[in-house]
């Protein structure tokens, strides 16, 4: 039994000339908060939307639970999906349009759309219609669509737009304990890169339809770690050097000559003269470290709108 | 299926649209009906059951154009309102949502014909003198339904296309009465001034037929060809939709 719940393999779209989506390979795995990260255009929503159905990819396969093909559809009906802002009618109220959707899924039980509305905070709207609602209050309905089938897996896009402070940290907790309580594995891509980190344990990084890298938050916050980078023309003395002067413990070599020190990160100056007074050629000395953010733009070489 | 059904069911009967619609046409039956029983109570003896029935037969044509609200009631506006995306993403199957809707709009507009007829009918029943006229005024009404029927089925399908392939809706409207209404006048022209051949064509429009069907009263033969017709271009309309709407990219 596979624990892949969503595979992508190949996946594009082409509108045109345009190519939005260019051969993306994606994983997801069972119980994953997947975070897709990347900026305006680079591919995200269209990568979600083929994953919904919604549009139609040029090339490649979709493999949701394991099923392909024809398959695909009836494994559908264990996700939950929120692509942009949440749409539903207008002329009618947000218990109208949960029930019409649980018709329409022959979704159990009467009191299914009480249940999900109060976890979204929704209970309260009456009988305001759905074109009165405040953009945060669209947001936690669409949620609530998402949740009420009890999806194995949550499909979400920008899902935090138009929340407040308060109802971000809410949907935060919420999206956790669904992860934590019932396993539920998520696909969440946000332009709130310090918010995402707080959520997932996996990233995928896109840029102009591609797939850069895929990286557990795991290996990220390895490879974000600060450090002091340090050049040297010959790596094994400056590494004897600075243990025995410092006793430097938590380093590591890496090709091109250069050592990444964990500690003394306070002290750069003391590592210089150390080195310089063991003779060896110091070429370069930088300190470094990076949040999710800075990862994402030295990734796509530079300061863009993510 | 079921389960699609019984939701666009619930929504169209959630709203006020189906109920509006229904009050300003019985309200308009109801001035018809009075303005009917106010000239018989004056004294004109020509105002009976059978006259005012059988404007019925004469207005079957109207029906046709009355499937853009039945057809609208029940798309609703989804690509304004962006909502086939919930559907769509569930795994329900792009031809389950096009023949739902179909059925559920041809559901609704049986249900808004039979409630406007049967209240027509039974005023005038009711509020006007009867004679040995009204078996035949009966006879012709039901002739008419009998013939319209699938012609006004034809006509939703075509309506229906037209909203599933016209993004926006008050455009998918023009392109509905274009097609219903337009072509045969179009065609008419060509039959004209092009060749006759145009002319047999439009002979086989929904409209045209509708027209005529009064003036061939007890001729069942011409009801088998509305038949056919209706039911070609109901099939025809709906393989179009269908294949058309499997591939649209859904905002």
């Amino acid at each position: 039994m596979t624990d892949t719940v969503l595979a992508v393999r190949g996946l594009t779209k082409r509108y045109g000339n345009h190519l939005a989506v260019d051969r993306v390979e994606l994983t997801v795995h069972k119980g994953q908060i997947y975070g897709l990260v990347g900026r305006n255009g680079a591919g995200k929503t269209t990568i979600i939307r083929m994953i919904a159905a919604q549009t139609v990819p040029t090339e490649g396969e979709i493999s949701l639970f394991g099923a392909t093909g024809k398959e695909l559809s009836s494994m559908r009906t264990r996700t939950g999906v929120m692509v942009e802002i949440p749409s539903f009618y207008p002329y009618l109220t947000a218990r109208q349009n949960l029930e019409y959707y649980r018709i329409q899924r022959g979704i159990p039980g009467k009191g299914t759309v009480e249940e999900v509305l109060e976890e979204v905070d929704l209970a309260h709207t009456g009988k305001k219609t759905f074109k009165n609602f405040s953009l945060g209050m669209k947001q936690r309905l669409g949620l609530a669509l998402a949740l009420m089938n009890r999806p194995d897996f949550l499909l979400l896009d920008e899902p935090i737009n138009g929340l407040d402070p308060e109802g971000i940290v809410e949907f935060r907790n919420l999206l956790l304990k669904l992860n934590r309580e019932r396993q539920t594995t998520i696909l969440i891509s946000s332009h709130i890169l310090p918010e995402l980190a707080n959520l997932a344990t996996c990233y995928g990084f896109l840029d102009n339809g591609v797939m850069l890298e895929q990286i557990s938050a795991k290996a990220l916050e390895e490879k974000c770690r600060a450090c002091i980078e340090v050049g040297v023309d010959d790596p094994a003395a400056a590494a004897l050097v600075l243990e025995q002067q410092l006793e430097l413990r938590d380093y590591e070599v890496l090709p091109g000559n250069l050592l990444r020190l964990y500690s003394l990160l306070d002290q750069p100056q003391q590592v210089a003269r150390v080195l310089v007074e063991g003779g060896v050629a110091l070429r370069s000395l930088e300190s470094r470290g990076a949040n999710l953010e800075d990862y994402f733009l030295s990734m796509i070489g530079g300061v863009r709108h993510a | 299926m079921r389960n699609y059904l019984a939701a666009e069911c619930y929504k169209v009967f959630q709203r006020k649209y189906l109920y509006l619609t229904l009050l300003v046409v019985l309200a308009l039956e109801g001035l018809m009906l009075w303005g009917c029983w106010f000239t018989w109570s004056n004294g004109n003896t020509g105002m009976d059951f059978h006259t005012a029935a059988i404007t019925v037969a004469m207005l079957v044509s109207v029906g046709l154009y009355a499937t853009l609200l039945t057809g609208d009631m029940v798309f609703s506006e989804q690509y304004k309102h962006n909502t086939l995306k919930n559907e769509v993403a569930y795994g329900l199957s792009r031809v389950g949502i096009y023949l739902g809707k179909l059925l559920v709009s041809t559901l609704v507009a049986l249900l808004a014909a039979a409630v406007m007829l049967g209240f027509y009918l039974l005023g005038c029943w009711v509020l006007l003198p009867h004679n040995q006229s009204d078996a035949a005024a009966l006879s012709l009404v039901g002739y008419t339904l009998a013939g319209a029927l699938p012609l006004w089925l034809g006509g939703q399908g075509v309506v229906l296309a037209c909203y599933f392939l016209v993004r926006n809706s008050t455009l998918a409207a023009f392109v509905a009465v274009a097609l219903l209404g337009v072509v045969p006048a179009v065609l008419q022209l060509c039959g004209l001034l092009i060749h006759p051949v145009f002319g047999t064509i439009r002979q086989y429009m929904p409209a045209v037929l509708l027209e005529q069907l009064y003036r061939y009263a007890d001729q069942w033969d011409y009801v088998v060809r509305c038949w056919a017709v209706g039911l070609i271009v109901l099939a025809g309309a709906t393989l179009v939709g269908v294949l058309s709407f499997r591939r649209k990219e859904i905002r």
